[in-house]
């Protein structure tokens, strides 16, 4: 499914961990570039077809309570030429907010400001889909 | 002898193991005495992610024997690793080392224990570490978080994207004005403000 060598795929997973004065530990997953912003760079996990995958997922460790997902992000960008450019799948950080305008768990399809209400997903359904659900748009 | 082995993450260790043909394979990953539970579990999630054969624990047998018993009885397909050899003596690495012919199995093994437990077994047991050779890795448990100016490449891209600087989010996030995307709790973790999450 990616074209990306096994140990590309180990370098491309990192995090930073921080920990509060209270002992719970912030843990931030990074799965390849911040950005996606079309740059021509390995930065990414690419699948055999050309689309292109980055992600960060956000978690909090409480001491002695179950983890909290904050938030994700999960950007998939076609091959170029392609229409839509992308696909993003967000999980924005806690309730409140412009639920008309910008769900918590949202979808932009090539567009920033178009937020499209999605179900919520954990981080892995949303890789799959990323992986396996979402093929190239028709030409 | 001592040996000194390279540093390897569990995710490329666990890696390596899967590669390579499994029968008469084994591995050793060092690991100081207080994190083999951590890392443990850690190398059994990454074998079972990278690969498709079942893993099978073996631990801390009081002596060669009870190890060798447990090695037989265990399905000879499956990865197998074994920890908790800190308490064999240098008669135990003897005996092991004579018996070594019975450690041979279809699928591979790993040894997860500590220098000092290594040091025994190359004194001891100087078959087994000539059939170990230079499989043995130090497990590195800080490769997979991010330098620091890893962190700060990755800090760059977010203020040209938001036009915005440092100051300016964590003064947002105290006020309880910033933005609810990702990428701003990204930025707090990544400027060591994860105080800032529950605020913003």
């Amino acid at each position: 499914m990616l074209s990306n060598s096994p140990k590309e795929i180990i370098d491309l997973l990192q995090r930073a961990s921080e920990e509060r004065a209270d002992g719970t530990r912030a843990i931030q997953i990074f799965g390849g570039a911040t950005m996606d912003k079309g740059q021509a760079t390995d930065e990414f996990f690419v699948r055999t077809d050309g689309a292109r995958i980055s992600f960060g997922v956000s978690v909090l460790y409480p001491p002695a309570a179950p983890s909290t997902l904050q938030a994700y992000r999960f950007h998939l960008r076609y091959p170029e030429g392609s229409n839509p450019t992308y696909i993003r799948i967000d999980l924005n950080r806690g309730i409140g907010g412009d639920a008309l305008m910008e769900p918590r768990s949202h979808i932009h399809v090539g567009a920033e400001s178009l937020r499209f209400p999605a179900p919520m997903m954990t981080p892995l359904e949303v890789l799959e889909k990323c992986l396996y659900g979402l093929p190239l748009p028709p030409a | 002898m001592t040996i000194l082995p390279n540093q390897l993450s569990v995710a490329e260790f666990a890696l390596r193991v899967i590669a390579r043909p499994s029968r008469g394979s084994v591995f050793v990953l060092v690991c100081p005495g207080d994190l083999v539970e951590r890392v443990l579990l850690r190398l059994m999630s990454e074998l079972q992610i990278q690969g498709d054969t079942p893993t099978q624990h073996v631990s801390e047998p009081h002596n060669a024997g009870e190890l060798i018993f447990a090695i037989s009885s265990a399905r000879t397909q499956s990865l197998l690793i074994v920890s908790g050899l800190e308490t064999f003596d240098d008669e135990n690495w003897q005996r092991l080392d004579l018996l070594r012919s019975r450690l041979l199995r279809d699928g591979a093994m790993m040894f997860l224990m500590s220098q000092a437990a290594v040091g025994r077994l190359s004194e001891n047991a100087p078959n087994l570490a000539s059939w170990i050779g230079g499989s043995i890795w130090n497990v590195d448990l800080l490769s997979e978080l991010l330098s620091e100016e890893e962190r700060e490449a990755r800090l760059q891209t977010l203020r040209e994207w938001a036009g915005r600087t440092d100051d300016d989010v964590q003064e947002l996030a105290a006020s309880g004005l910033l933005s609810k995307e990702p990428e701003y709790v990204e930025w707090l973790i990544l400027l060591k403000r994860p105080d800032l999450i529950g605020n913003a």
